[in-house]
């Protein structure tokens, strides 16, 4: 039906009657299909080509940029040069305070706990002898508490002499308010002339240390970290 | 029939031949190597800011170039590049004299090479701070002191060592049996640790 439509002239139309013979008909549409598909091609090129040159002219933009921020830092590299030395004056103190950090960290404030141990002495009483021990910057802490598997700053040994026994009890009851206390214990009490001679051993931690007890970040020198 | 559809079949070929091609030659090298352009400048930028920033800090402490300069002094003097027996012994001796204790006894070995040991706090900044400081260039010395006095004077002694002008950590205190005066003096050893960084 549609054939027929397509060959029979519409109402109205003026009716055309091709008499080319079939063969040139078909060359003549083999030539327009040709020029469609050359058509066709050119336009394809021609996408591909602006799809390109975008292409390249987006690398083109990013190149620029970088540049431009290489330029930037070469001259933000040759301003810093003028100031050569204040880096170089920041860089020797950074690396002073790096090496005060490290050994600073064992740091202990000696003057508290000993104003702390005297002060817990009880009336009538003196300190006989005492030995506060903690560790050099060069090797590690005295090895862990076994109660609370916290890390051992300060071994106190103290020998305290006390008219009454109770005094040698309170003074290690006292202990337990000194920085960092972890665990005390009482080596031995004995009696000698009327007086009690106890003798106890104190174990304190991280507390005893000077960064806990004053300004955490403080540094020798009043820097500070 | 058959040429034209050999024709249409060939320029379509074309056509792809074309557009695969110009991708895949032309614009996916360009675009991977413009991403990778725009990365780098992008970091470059980031660098820039922090550079910036360091700039703008270098030229506000250049202002105060002198300050600068003394507070290095002082931290130098804290931790000096040689031992200084004698600049130390004389600063004991002036701490001693400041705070009225008797100075009996001070010896200082020879310096050797400081192993940091393992962190007490494990914090980060103190793993940084070791990280920063090169292997082979701290120095310790260790000092023993012998000093007589009430316990509040040896105190304010063991206080200002640790605090003075150069750094002593002391690691031990210690008042032996036995050592106390009746006028209520008493001897305490201090052993501590003095410390030295070599020149970069």
């Amino acid at each position: 039906m549609a054939r027929v439509n397509n060959v029979m002239p519409r109402v109205g139309h003026t009716p055309v009657a091709d008499f080319l013979p079939p063969r040139i008909r078909e060359l003549h549409a083999a030539r327009w299909n040709r020029h469609k598909l050359a058509i066709a091609t050119l336009v394809v090129s021609v996408f591909c080509a602006v799809g390109y040159f975008i292409g390249l002219a987006n690398f083109n933009a990013s190149q620029a940029h970088l540049l431009q921020m290489q330029n930037a830092t070469q001259r933000i590299l040759d301003s810093e040069a003028k100031y050569s030395d204040v880096i170089s004056l920041t860089n020797q103190a950074t690396r002073l305070d790096s090496a005060l950090s490290v050994v600073h960290e064992k740091d202990i404030a000696w003057r508290g706990l000993l104003v702390l141990m005297q002060k817990s002495i009880p009336s009538g009483g003196r300190l006989v002898s005492f030995s506060l021990a903690g560790s050099p910057a060069t090797e590690s802490t005295k090895g862990l508490d076994p109660l609370t598997s916290a890390a051992v700053v300060v071994t106190a040994d103290v020998t305290i002499e006390s008219p009454t026994f109770e005094g040698v009890e309170y003074y290690l009851l006292d202990a337990r308010q000194w920085p960092g206390y972890l665990s005390g214990s009482i080596t031995g009490i004995e009696q000698r002339n009327g007086t009690f001679v106890g003798t106890l051993s104190v174990t304190l931690g991280k507390g005893a240390l000077s960064s806990a007890s004053s300004n955490a970040s403080t540094l020798p020198g009043g820097t500070t970290k | 029939m058959k040429t034209r559809n050999l024709w249409t079949i060939g320029g379509v070929l074309l056509m792809l031949a074309i557009v695969v091609t110009t991708v895949f030659t032309g614009i996916l090298p360009t675009y991977t190597a413009a991403t990778q352009i725009d990365d780098l400048a992008k970091n470059q930028e980031a660098q820039n800011i922090l550079q910036g920033e360091f700039l703008a800090g270098l030229q506000n402490k250049s202002h105060s170039k002198e300050d600068l300069a003394i507070a290095l002094s002082e931290k130098q003097q804290l931790m000096p590049t040689k031992l200084n027996a004698v600049e130390f012994v004389h600063g004991v001796n002036a701490i001693a004299a400041s705070t009225g204790v008797t100075l009996r006894n001070v010896s200082v070995s020879q310096p050797r090479l400081f192993v940091a040991p393992t962190s007490v706090s494990g914090s980060s900044s103190v793993a940084g701070a070791q990280a920063s400081v090169a292997q082979g260039d701290l120095f310790v010395a260790n000092s023993s002191i012998e000093v007589s006095g009430s316990l509040v004077q040896l105190a304010n002694f063991a206080d200002q060592l640790r605090t003075a002008k150069r750094y002593a950590q002391i690691n031990s205190v210690a008042m032996p049996d036995l050592l106390q005066t009746k006028a209520g003096a008493i001897t305490l050893d201090l052993n501590l640790q003095i410390f030295m960084l070599k020149n970069q």
